[in-house]
């Protein structure tokens, strides 16, 4: 590790600047620790010196600016490096020393979870004794790093969730003994690292929460009505514990029961931008996870456009990108009383256009005059629907003009009509946001939100991009909130959709597959693994020779197989613009299997093909999802073909 | 006698005047970053060498139209807050002893009485003192 630190120091040393700087930092260093004994003789020892907190801050702050620097002069540099290739390399090294160095500043601030986790053996031991219950506490995960201000903000929650456990949770031993468990309770904390976040959770082996006393309590309290109440979902009754003022506990003690607590865990969590969950099942235990951001200051995010606008999203919460092309999007989007949403692999996913969140008024180019002028048509999807609808019962007249008119609509709106939607996720909850432009990927600098602008429940924070530009982020709960999603009987029902569809073992034996068209409604699968690309092609892209067609692929011509000349299945429809060609892996020649369309990716249980099926040697088909499915078997196929 | 140092500025055809003492820097950094669904006075946000400047656009904030910015638009970043005023001009710095200033008259109907700490009489007209405190505080 010393080793390698050095060497990536030595080339900085070279460029001819660092001579200065690094006699800086020893008399930083120097006026820090007043005449510290040279770390040269006696390496064995590790040292450390206090710092000021300030001090440390401001050289965050420096490293955050140095990033920005470092990506304002790389995008500058971008187009003539290509000339400079020196340029480049210094860039480069720059590069590295700036990531490093910024990894290191953060890493002062890092400290481990221990540090607090440490403490509560001994607050679990006088609770237990105090509440008179048995107890044992097990800590995992303490070597885990974060933040300073993290650790600190943490401490309390933690505090108070582990009292919870032992005060409410854990039952007395001869109550747990009644219901047949071990005499003493069990609390484990455990913390662990998983793609840039900080998973905490808490578990008993308690009674769990009782959701329909909670319900209960919050009524007598007066919070809520019932009425509000009985409309609730278990999961949304499960909520309710957050709400000030509420206590289940019978009577109120040293401990806890006075009603203010989880609403505050919550609020100080959230404070540090993190996410609380809450799962329990009545009698045998709850677990709480707090999902906390490893580091407050940098983070990786996409950068998308809205009309004039660029808008942030943590990359942590982008699970996936998807582009409706322009004829697909009145079929793909569909409407549930209003609410649009999206069939994403056979589940409805819930979508709101960003603009209509934020209120930005749409504008388009007037072609004849170039004005900006705004957009009237609210969802251009349902205006679309419409037309369709008039085509179909026109006359040829009113067809023509129709159509006409269609193509100015074509040329009046500049943009590109096809529909960027965004799926993100917060927490368990997924939906996805409709956006005008993708740009890229960025580490921005995350600066928190003003006071003025305090009260917009759609921004999470402020971004300083690459080039200097400010941008909101975006707060993913909170845009979901001001769309007014409501998630928690949504998740009830996936939950229990997964656990119909997937009978538990299930899941183990199971293959991916791709499902695609070669005529409408008649299904194929090949499996994933077998499938080396999938191409998009357009019509004009294919040349015929004789009756062998090609594509250009890879700069080489690639022999595309039709399969409606192989089996006996309906043809590829002939006015096709747009088809796919898959190249299956082979260590024969390679190939394209030209196909309409790729339908669906879906995991089939592997004993649905074991079981009766009608087919030939190429092929076998299986009925899934009340579809009929043909497996293609390209081995064979192959073979055929070339031999 | 105290002297007191006003920079001034112009919101439509008013001059008004900060104290010297509460502002941090004047400039021209334009690039103002819109935030959607925000209140109207909020003009948005500025990156001032990496700290996140909130300009309110005074216009607004006087009940007036918001401001179009031209060649003579400035941004007064104040010390507190990390919040900056968008003028339509910048005008120079006016010394005034204390007992020159005199108390905002009763009929100030144009901008909110409480914005206002005083008047200063100066030989072209009249420069309205802005209660900078009250200003942000009932943001």
């Amino acid at each position: 590790m010393q080793t390698s630190d050095t060497s990536r120091i030595h080339p900085l040393a070279e460029n001819g600047f660092s001579v200065a700087e690094s006699r800086n930092i020893e008399k930083l260093q120097g006026e820090a620790s007043y005449q510290s004994p040279s770390y040269k003789q006696k390496p064995e020892k590790s040292e450390s010196i206090k710092i000021n907190l300030e001090l440390i801050d401001t050289l965050m702050n420096l490293a955050g600016e140095l990033v920005l620097c470092r990506n304002q002069l790389r995008r500058s540099l971008d187009w003539d490096i290509e000339k400079q290739k020196r340029a480049g390399h210094i860039l480069q090294n720059f590069d590295l020393v700036t990531g490093e160095m910024q990894e290191l500043i953060m890493r002062i601030r890092l400290q481990p979870l221990s540090n607090i986790m440490n403490k509560f053996p001994h607050i679990v031991h006088e609770l237990s004794n105090q509440v008179k219950k048995e107890i044992e506490i097990v800590i995992e995960g303490g070597d885990v790093e974060l933040n300073k201000s993290v650790i600190e903000g943490l401490s309390d929650p933690l505090t108070h969730l582990i009292r919870n456990c032992a005060d409410h949770g854990i039952e007395a031993p001869a109550e747990r003994e009644k219901h047949g468990k071990p005499r003493s309770g069990r609390i484990c904390l455990s913390a662990c690292h998983e793609g840039g976040q900080v998973n905490i959770s808490i578990t008993d082996d308690g009674r769990g929460i009782d959701v329909d006393r909670v319900a209960q309590k919050v009524v007598e309290k007066g919070l809520m009505s019932m009425d509000s109440i009985s409309k609730m979902s278990q999961m949304e009754k499960m909520n309710l514990i957050f709400l000030p003022g509420l206590s289940t506990a019978e009577t109120v003690s040293d401990i806890s029961g006075r009603g203010v607590g989880m609403d505050v865990v919550k609020t100080n969590i959230e404070r540090l931008n993190g996410q609380l969950e809450i799962e329990s099942i009545q009698g045998a235990g709850t677990t709480i996870r707090i999902r906390l951001p490893l580091t407050l200051a940098i983070i990786s995010s996409l950068i998308i456009g809205l009309e004039k606008y660029i808008f942030v999203i943590p990359q942590t919460n982008v699970k996936e990108l998807i582009c409706i092309r322009d004829k697909d999007v009145t079929r793909r989007i569909e409407h549930v009383m209003g609410a649009e949403v999206l069939r994403l692999r056979e589940r409805l996913l819930p979508i709101a256009r960003l603009a209509d969140v934020l209120g930005i008024e749409r504008t388009f180019f007037d072609p004849l005059t170039g004005e900006k002028l705004p957009d009237l048509r609210i969802r251009i999807s349902e205006r679309r629907k419409k037309e369709d609808v008039t085509i179909d019962n026109s006359l040829g007249r009113e067809k023509k003009a129709l159509e006409l008119r269609g193509e100015t609509d074509d040329r009046r709106c500049s943009r590109n009509k096809d529909l960027n939607i965004v799926v993100l996720s917060s927490g368990k909850n997924k939906y996805g946001l409709i956006f005008d432009d993708l740009f890229n990927t960025e580490e921005i600098v995350v600066k928190p939100l003003p006071v003025h602008v305090k009260d917009c429940m759609s921004f999470a924070g402020v971004a300083i991009m690459g080039d200097g530009r400010v941008a909101m982020i975006l707060d993913i709960a909170g845009i979901a909130k001001a769309a007014n999603f409501r998630f928690a009987e949504v998740t009830s029902e996936e939950t229990r959709r997964i656990e119909e569809e997937n009978p538990k073992n299930e899941i183990k034996n199971s293959l991916s597959v791709v499902i695609f068209n070669i005529a409408p409604d008649e299904f194929f699968a090949l499996p994933l693994c077998a499938i080396y690309r999938i191409e998009i092609i357009s019509q004009n892209e294919i040349s015929q020779i004789g009756e062998q067609q090609f594509i250009r692929y890879a700069g080489a011509p690639l022999p595309l197989i039709r399969i409606d000349k192989l089996l006996k299945v309906s043809p590829l429809p002939e006015n096709l613009k747009e088809s796919c060609v898959i190249i299956p892996k082979t260590e024969l020649q390679p190939v394209g299997i030209l196909v309409s369309e790729i339908t669906d990716t879906a995991d089939i249980p592997v004993e649905a093909r074991d079981e009766k099926h009608i087919g030939n040697d190429l092929s076998d088909s299986i009925v899934f999802k009340d579809k009929m499915i043909t497996f293609l078997n390209i081995e064979k196929i192959l073979n055929r073909i070339f031999v | 006698m105290e002297v007191k140092q006003f920079v001034t500025f112009k919101i439509d055809e008013h001059l008004l005047g900060i104290n010297i003492l509460l502002v941090r820097e004047i400039n021209r950094i334009l690039d103002i970053t819109d935030v959607p669904a925000s209140r109207d006075f909020v003009r948005g946000l500025l990156n001032l060498r990496g700290q996140i400047i909130t300009v309110i656009d005074l216009g607004v904030r006087l009940g007036r139209l918001p401001r179009k910015v031209t060649d003579e638009s400035h941004n007064i970043i104040l010390k507190a807050n990390n919040a900056g005023l968008l003028v339509d001009s910048i005008g120079d710095v006016v010394r005034a002893y204390e007992n020159e200033i005199d108390q905002p008259p009763s009929n100030t109907g144009g901008i909110e009485e409480q914005l206002i700490s005083g008047v200063v009489k100066l030989k072209d007209g009249l420069m309205i003192i802005l209660n900078i405190n009250s200003l942000l505080n009932h943001l």
